[in-house]
């Protein structure tokens, strides 16, 4: 689509872009993974846990409106139970005699998970409230995210004219439109729809209150996202992982397969079996298809649609990390301070499949070892797809990096994600 | 038998030459009910002769001789020959000489339409600089039909003054005059035309891609596939990244009628996104017949994917003396370069 599509008959540009095999080492070499690690170092992006600023009331431009536009936290579950604490807080406490510690700390124990889940209710009707106007906008459901992808791609062109006509001035760039979603916004919606598990959800926590909190360990998928505990959320993305990563092949890494081998190839959605599809689609962490429905297209092989359906996550990961990376790698905030919360680290990761099997991704982010690593993968991955792209720091367009045209020739080494040291 | 002998002779015998060029009744007649023009093959062949044998500058004295004629279907006659031009993909000088001699008889006759296009084909080619085919009075006479024409709100006069400024890249007017233009007409042919154009200055604008789909849909809808294969392929490249399920059909609706940019495209997309092997050889095949070298490139993958080997050595060799063209070479190394080890296992089996 150069050139506007003003290519046919006279464009004689080929659409094939060199690229070189890459290794790990190579990755860390390139301009991206040194710009968002610079960006990490510096301190000018931090995790943060519990970040909650309000977007109406912070000015634009402003650190806290950043932030507020990129996470959502209120959709997540949270990443650390402070069962210890509450141990530690009753065993310090004088009031409680010695002989009832025990069972006072397990009843506050419980009636935190009790208020955790009330909090989580409240946060998943307000998400579906909040974002009633935006879905009526942006009908994710039909067709939505192949328009945003258009909107990326347009954007990109935007930039490549714009740098085309004057070489010079590398700043100097077309005055584009404000892209028509935050990235807040469009998280959102693919987790509104959690909305629809609170009736079975509010069902158990009335007959079961407490030990309700056992049966979501073991069955984390009747559970809304946001009331998931560190321990449900360990056992879905170890479902995830395993279910799409099984021992024969790697069935869908997001766009990206990573063989046992340690090749990393392009996966599109129509080169997997059916079961595989299925596979996919029921694990994702936010499916947004009912399990009936994937069910129905199972049993019939219907394997367009369950493709479409694939294909709907591939462009919703492409889109949300377009989105993290603009508002980590904007020009125009060189001195606001980005925050990234911890719940939205932990999430990026499951979704992309950055881990292994066996990974407690919410313990890792709780030390800034573990933050480091778990950032080390999601810089890595961006810089895997997105480094040389003309939105970033490259001349190519994505589309023509990652396009039909040319994913063959793109070849890329082992190690990636694999490798122990990362 | 003496009468119909007398008859034959009696008879004025219609040029062999003519003859030879003007297709057979039933193809006429095909396009005839495609374009649901007024008059039959037989009411019009009588004419189609009589202007083949005619000098532009002879006067025919059309009232007495067809007083059926009006002047529109001089101009329907003409669509006939370009329909013909279209669908054949082949341009022959005389039948092209009779269009411009139709356009010419129906102005005589009063036509608007045929005066609008004669009026811009002045200016254009002064514009130009043909000054010897088109003086200045001539281009001033031209320029006072096109006001007037435009003061009447003749349809294809807006459209043409479209055209003008986007020849002239003056896109902000031209988008004027075709949503001008639409107003008039939004459900013909000529309208679906200009929605393809429209969508072309749309496209061009910041955010325009929306509206740009939305003309270039309205102009697919509107428009036969002839008249249309460059939207139908323009269409398809916007999708072609984000959704490549609807782009394949449009590009295989562009492949149908020939159209070359096409071919890799559907290669590619069958060979990488929906991992058909054999269907992206074929469309391959086609486009190696018009050396394309991408279409060399997208070839040889499919030929190591399906294991043929001995197509993948040809295909290798094929590409080796492409690599004389400076513009190319840059891209046949990488291509090289990236495909060594199986280039090696080739050798090997």
């Amino acid at each position: 689509m150069y050139f506007r599509l003003t290519m046919v008959r006279t464009c004689k540009i080929s659409t094939v872009t060199k690229s070189g095999s890459i290794q790990l080492h190579n990755l860390v070499k390139t301009p991206l993974y040194e710009a968002l690690n610079g960006r990490y170092k510096s301190g000018m992006l931090q995790v943060v846990q519990d970040v909650n600023w309000n977007a109406n009331t912070a000015p634009s431009y402003s650190s806290e409106h950043l932030t507020s536009t990129l996470n959502s936290t209120r959709s997540l579950p949270m990443t650390k139970f402070p069962k210890q604490e509450i141990i530690e807080r009753v065993k310090s406490d004088t009031k409680v005699g010695q002989w009832r510690k025990f069972l006072t700390s397990w009843f506050r124990i419980g009636l935190f998970l009790l208020k955790s889940y009330k909090t989580g209710i409240q946060d998943t009707l307000k998400v579906y409230w909040d974002t009633r106007s935006v879905e009526r906008r942006i009908d994710i459901k039909n067709g939505a995210l192949a328009k945003l992808m258009r909107e990326i791609e347009m954007n990109e062109i935007n930039i490549k004219l714009s740098s085309s006509l004057s070489p010079k001035k590398e700043s100097v760039r077309v005055a584009s439109e404000p892209f028509s979603i935050n990235r807040k916004e469009l998280v959102e919606l693919i987790r509104r729809d959690q909305i629809w598990k609170l009736p079975v959800f509010f069902t158990l926590v009335f007959i079961f209150e407490e030990i309700s909190a056992l049966i979501f360990i073991f069955f984390p998928r009747v559970c809304p996202y946001n009331c998931l505990t560190p321990g449900g959320y360990k056992k879905l993305s170890n479902i995830y992982i395993q279910a799409t990563t099984g021992a024969n092949a790697n069935c869908g890494l997001g766009p990206l397969e990573f063989s046992k081998e340690g090749t990393i190839k392009y996966e599109p959605p129509y080169s997997l079996s059916t079961e595989n599809l299925h596979g996919f689609l029921k694990n994702f962490p936010q499916s947004m298809v009912s399990s009936w429905k994937l069910c129905i297209y199972k049993k019939l092989k219907l394997q367009k649609l369950l493709c479409n359906e694939v294909e709907k996550i591939y462009q919703y990961l492409l889109i949300d990390d377009w989105l993290l990376l603009q508002g980590i790698l904007k020009t125009d905030s060189e001195t606001i301070k980005i925050v990234l919360s911890d719940k939205e680290l932990v999430n990026c990761i499951l979704e992309r499949k950055l881990y292994l099997m066996g990974d407690d991704l919410n313990e890792m982010v709780s030390d800034t070892l573990g933050q480091k690593i778990l950032l080390k993968r999601l810089f890595l991955y961006w810089s895997l797809r997105y480094n040389d792209t003309i939105s970033f720091n490259g001349k190519h367009m994505f589309s023509e990096k990652w396009g039909v045209n040319n994913i063959s020739l793109l070849k890329y080494n082992p190690e990636f994600i694999i490798t122990n040291d990362i | 038998m003496q009468r119909f002998v007398s008859m034959l002779v009696s008879k004025r015998r219609t040029p062999t030459k003519f003859q030879e060029i003007f297709p057979k009744k039933r193809t006429i007649n095909r396009i005839l009910f495609q374009l649901d023009t007024r008059l039959t093959y037989r009411e019009m062949y009588p004419i189609f002769v009589q202007i083949s044998q005619s000098s532009t500058e002879e006067k025919i004295p059309w009232k007495k001789k067809y007083p059926y004629i009006k002047s529109s279907d001089l101009i329907q006659m003409r669509n006939v020959l370009i329909t013909l031009r279209m669908q054949n993909k082949f341009v022959h000088k005389n039948l092209l000489a009779m269009e411009d001699k139709l356009l010419n008889f129906a102005a005589e006759l009063g036509n608007n339409d045929a005066i609008s296009i004669l009026s811009f084909n002045a200016i254009q080619q002064h514009d130009k600089g043909n000054a010897k085919y088109y003086d200045q009075n001539d281009v001033e006479t031209a320029d006072r039909f096109i006001k007037e024409l435009y003061a009447r709100n003749h349809h294809l006069t807006i459209k043409l003054i479209g055209d003008f400024f986007l020849k002239n890249k003056a896109e902000s007017k031209a988008e004027k005059y075709y949503k001008e233009f639409l107003k008039l007409e939004s459900n013909t042919k000529l309208a679906g035309e200009v929605y393809g154009k429209l969508g072309e200055i749309q496209i061009k604008q910041v955010n325009g891609f929306l509206r740009a789909e939305k003309s270039w849909l309205e102009c697919i809808r509107l428009l036969e596939l002839e008249r249309s294969s460059r939207w139908y392929f323009l269409l398809a490249k916007l999708y072609l990244s984000s959704e490549p399920l609807r782009a394949k059909p449009l590009l295989e609706k562009c492949a149908s009628i020939g159209f070359k940019e096409s071919f890799k495209t559907l290669g590619f997309i069958e060979l990488n996104y929906f991992q058909n092997y054999e269907r992206a050889k074929e469309w391959f095949k086609i486009g190696l017949e018009i050396m394309d070298l991408e279409c060399f490139l997208g070839f040889f993958d499919c030929c190591l994917k399906l294991k043929d080997t001995s197509s993948a050595r040809n295909c290798l060799e094929s590409l080796k003396k492409l690599e004389s063209n400076n513009n190319q070479r840059a891209i046949i190394n990488t291509f090289l370069e990236s495909r060594k080890e199986s280039m090696k296992l080739l050798e090997k089996a």
